[in-house]
């Protein structure tokens, strides 16, 4: 399960060519890099990213990871197998959830606190979490009402209600709950559009960044179950496109195991949306 | 650099952090009262300030922000506080946005919610009491206090760090409002108990200011929750 990447063509990202000792396992895990900034060559560990692209939060940081070309090791934890349960992932993550990321000796977890450290650690173009004050604290703004609002009160919630109570744990919901469920979501949309998303092209303004990645994974994960967020809502729907246009085929990857479930997922009861 | 304009109320957790985080750092504001019992959140006048009606709410030089943990990541940044309030280092700072986000939806309900269900929806607004809610609530701090103590504490003195930083501030003040309950976090735990000591002997006589308000209206209740 374990995918390595193995870099000998430049680096798209650093613009030098990159080097990977042969032959020696232990340093199969770095990659070396000239950096202009101090004249020197750097050595920096890969990014173990740990993953299971059914979770929404794994997808943001795929995308992110894939789109600034940042070197990881992929390894695939399967959910559905509860290998975040084992005591090997317990050594990576003791929250054991996914997403999960190792980097030399930082064991992190949180997408958004990944999210966070990639962009400053690998220099990312500013706009992903820009340097600026005001314009960060704009986007850290989203970040933090993103937790208890677009995943619990909105994408989680709904697909915890259609998806994973009934079908995985085979618990029952009942109908009201399923529409207290869908009336939910549509209450946080009206904040999502009244009070971030507003007139702007992207949720901190002109750019993409961190916030509309971590937007993304919630938002859009409801479509499996046939819910379109942009239904009636042309500003989410423009919203959607953009990112979707700007993330190309990064967005297509981090989604590609949902869409194999589309049509499993879309046979169940539909919504009342 | 002018100051802040700060809305809040004593009631509100997020709103108490912002304020200690203010007091501790020495950061210049004026504290503007929204009274969320009289429901002047929802008012005409605070909807012109912040259209989200919401406190915690800072305006700094025309610059309006909510989000408890935002606010103070700003005003950390933007007044040069001590770098061990929130580290500039790349990786001690991942690991403080990593309790951080934790926070929301693991502290803060196993706190804000019980204390809620037990002080204010019982005692204030005389509801029958939610035994399932509390029962599911008393787990939820269970686990919580189980990580903090095999994980957030486990090798440091505070939270991820050897040194005191935002995310003490945002996790002591939602433990302390279930002091008001009766439910001593440090009982059965170690590195809680020498945790939160430690941290509110750090914050000093402002911690105490800060929850006179909320003191006041819990003593009254007598209120002695069971909890291991």
């Amino acid at each position: 399960r374990i995918e390595q990447k193995v870099y000998g063509e430049p680096h798209p990202f650093l613009g030098v060519p990159t080097y990977q000792p042969p032959g020696i396992p232990q340093l199969q895990t770095i990659f070396c890099y000239f950096t202009r900034y101090t004249n020197s060559w750097k050595i920096m560990s890969k990014i173990e990213f740990y993953f299971d692209l059914l979770s929404e939060p794994c997808r943001s940081v795929q995308m992110f990871l894939d789109v600034n070309n940042i070197p990881y090791e992929a390894k695939y934890v399967d959910l559905s197998k509860g290998e975040h349960k084992t005591d090997t992932f317990k050594e990576i993550n003791p929250n054991q959830l996914v997403p999960a990321v190792k980097h030399g000796d930082l064991k992190l977890f949180e997408s958004v606190a990944i999210l966070q450290y990639l962009a400053n650690k690998f220099s990312t173009p500013d706009h992903w979490y820009p340097n600026d004050m005001k314009k960060r604290a704009r986007i850290n703004e989203y970040l933090h009402w993103h937790h208890m609002n677009t995943r619990w009160k909105g994408g989680l919630l709904v697909m915890l209600k259609f998806v994973f109570l009934p079908v995985f744990f085979k618990i029952e919901v009942s109908a009201e709950d399923k529409k207290a469920a869908i009336d939910t979501l549509k209450e946080t949309l009206d904040n999502f559009e009244n009070f971030f998303l507003k007139d702007n092209k992207f949720i901190a303004g002109d750019e993409i960044s961190i916030a509309d990645l971590m937007a993304i994974g919630e938002l859009l994960a409801v479509d499996y179950v046939g819910i379109y967020v942009g239904k009636g809502r042309p500003k989410v729907e423009a919203w959607h496109k953009r990112c979707k246009d700007f993330l190309g085929s990064h967005y297509d990857a981090a989604h590609k195991v949902m869409e194999q479930y589309r049509a499993t997922l879309e046979a169940l009861p539909a919504p009342d949306y | 650099m002018s100051k802040i304009d700060f809305y809040s109320f004593f009631a509100s957790p997020p709103c108490r952090v912002v304020h200690t985080f203010l007091e501790i750092a020495k950061i210049p504001y004026e504290y503007h009262t929204i009274d969320l019992i009289k429901v002047e959140q929802q008012s005409e006048e605070f909807r012109k300030i912040n259209p989200h009606g919401k406190v915690p709410a800072i305006v700094h030089d025309g610059f309006l922000l909510t989000e408890s943990i935002a606010i103070v990541q700003y005003l950390a940044q933007k007044f040069k506080t001590e770098d061990h309030w929130y580290p500039s280092d790349s990786k001690k700072r991942a690991k403080i946005d990593e309790y951080l986000c934790w926070h929301h939806s693991n502290c803060r309900q196993g706190t804000g919610v019980l204390f809620f269900h037990v002080a204010i929806a019982t005692n204030v607004r005389k509801q029958p009491r939610n035994e399932d809610v509390i029962k599911e609530r008393k787990a939820k701090l269970t686990d919580v206090l189980n990580f903090f103590e095999n994980y957030f504490l486990k090798d440091s003195k505070f939270i991820n760090s050897d040194d005191i930083s935002i995310a003490d501030i945002a996790a002591i003040i939602e433990f302390q409002q279930i002091k008001y309950i009766g439910i001593d976090i440090g009982k059965t735990r170690p590195n809680v108990k020498a945790w939160r000591d430690r941290v509110i002997a750090r914050l000093g006589p402002t911690f105490d200011t800060i929850h006179e308000p909320l003191g006041k209206m819990t003593e009254p209740m007598q209120i002695t929750e069971d909890f291991e």
